[in-house]
Order: structure tokens, then C-alpha cells, then sequence
């Protein structure tokens, strides 16, 4: 199935886009998702770790499921407020 | 209760304004603004941009948090986003109690909080280049922060 992220801040510059497809399995979770990305943009492979993601705006852990109607970010490390 | 994120300049007055009200003996404010320096580094100006939607929903998660842990049910909390000059205010608190202990306490745990799960992003230019300044790679199961860096771009 086909899911559509969001790409904020860094992950928006090196995409190139506000949002992307990403192909997954059925039943598939975040994990799932970001195998799909990683293969698509490598450029993710090497700080995957520092990148979160959220489904319908929570952070989701790992075995977190994604469905084509939910609503998926990918939220690089952030950096609100001021020092 | 105020939690927003906004494109024009952000109004302290208005902020402190909302939480008017007769049983609230102690305001506290914070103003954070866009500094001249970074690292050592000279800055010329910031860009923030956000995920407003989620940006919104996890300042009010904050605004619970403060409930919680201090009983402060007055709050109001307003980040800029786009290109902002220095001296420009970047985000803005107000938090109100009866008391001062608990608007100051609110208030401190309103800016770092914000920093740890509130989803907006900093990108900094300065004579050093341009860089996403990322504070808080955040762990999906314990939105604990780690070390401020920056990731040249």
C-alpha cells in the first residue's frame, strides 16, 4: 500500500518535497516505513535514529501501525523555543 | 488558554493580557528572542518553521503537563514562525497563578518543555554558514532531549 509523510525542516530540504509516497506492506509499522525511506532517499540511512516519526501528530515508537488514511511526519531534532 | 503558533509578531501585552483575572496574584513572562551569536559564531537572522498542527496540539500537552505538576490552569504560549531578525521575539509565555512560586515554576517548565517535543525547527545563518540547529532528537517512547548540535546544510 501507499502511504503519504510529511517531511519537515531537514527532511523537507533533502527530499525536495512537503510530503512524499512511500511504498509499504500491508499491516506495516513505522519500522516498515522508514526501510521504505530509506531505500528511496539512502540519504536518511546514515542518522535514521535522530529522526522521529508521528502518526496523527504522537510520536510513535517502532511497532507504532500506519495505515493509508493515517496522518504520517517525519520530525527530524528539534529546536524550539530559544536558548 | 493560548497555545499557538503564528507568522506576525508575537504581542507580550496580549499574551499576559488573556490571563487578567481577579484571583491571579502572580504573572511571569518569558520573551525569548533571536540573538546576534551562536556557538561563537555571529548570526544574521533565523528562520523557524513548524508542523503547526501537531506544534499546536503538543503545546497543549505542555499547558496539561503544567496543570498537572503545578495546578497553573493559566497559561498562554505563542512561537513565531518564518524568517525572524535579531531581537525579535520567537516565542512568548505567560503563565498566572495565585501565587509567584507556581507562575515562575510554569513558566520554566513551559520554554524547556516547548524545546523537547513541540515540533519546530531553527535554521540559523550566520558568517559561519547555514545550519539546522537540532536541540532534541526526540525518542518516541520518552521524549527525553539530547545534545544541541547543528547539521550544516
Amino acid at each position: 500500500m501507499k502511504v503519504r509523510v510529511k517531511c519537515f525542516a531537514w527532511a523537507k530540504e533533502v527530499t525536495g518535497e512537503d510530503e512524499i509516497d512511500l511504498e509499504v506492506p500491508e499491516s506495516a509499522t513505522v519500522a516498515d516505513l522508514r526501510v521504505s525511506l530509506a531505500e528511496r532517499f539512502p540519504v536518511f540511512s546514515g542518522r535514521m535514529e535522530s529522526i522521529a516519526v508521528s502518526v496523527n501528530q504522537e510520536f510513535a515508537g517502532e511497532g507504532t501501525p500506519v495505515d493509508v488514511g493515517d496522518e504520517l511526519a517525519l520530525i527530524p531534532p528539534i529546536s524550539g523555543g530559544c536558548a | 488558554m493560548i497555545c499557538r503558533i503564528t507568522d506576525t509578531p508575537i504581542d507580550m501585552d496580549e499574551l499576559a493580557d488573556s490571563l487578567d483575572s481577579p484571583e491571579l496574584g502572580g504573572l511571569c513572562t518569558f520573551v525569548g528572542k533571536v540573538r546576534n551569536h551562536s556557538a561563537g559564531q555571529g548570526v544574521t537572522h533565523l528562520e523557524y518553521h513548524a508542523y503547526p498542527a501537531m506544534a499546536e496540539k503538543k503545546m497543549r500537552q505542555v499547558a496539561e503537563e503544567i496543570e498537572e505538576r503545578f495546578g497553573v490552569t493559566h497559561l498562554a504560549i505563542a512561537h513565531r514562525v518564518g524568517t525572524l531578525a535579531i531581537g525579535e521575539v520567537a516565542v512568548g509565555i505567560a503563565a498566572a497563578s495565585a501565587h509567584r512560586d507556581a507562575a515562575f515554576k510554569a513558566c520554566r517548565y513551559a520554554i524547556d518543555r516547548i524545546k523537547q517535543i513541540v515540533p519546530i525547527w531553527k535554521k540559523e545563518y550566520g558568517e559561519d554558514g547555514v545550519a539546522w540547529v537540532e536541540g532534541c532528537a526526540v525518542d518516541a517512547e520518552t521524549a527525553e532531549p539530547s545534545k544541541a548540535q547543528k547539521f550544516r546544510v
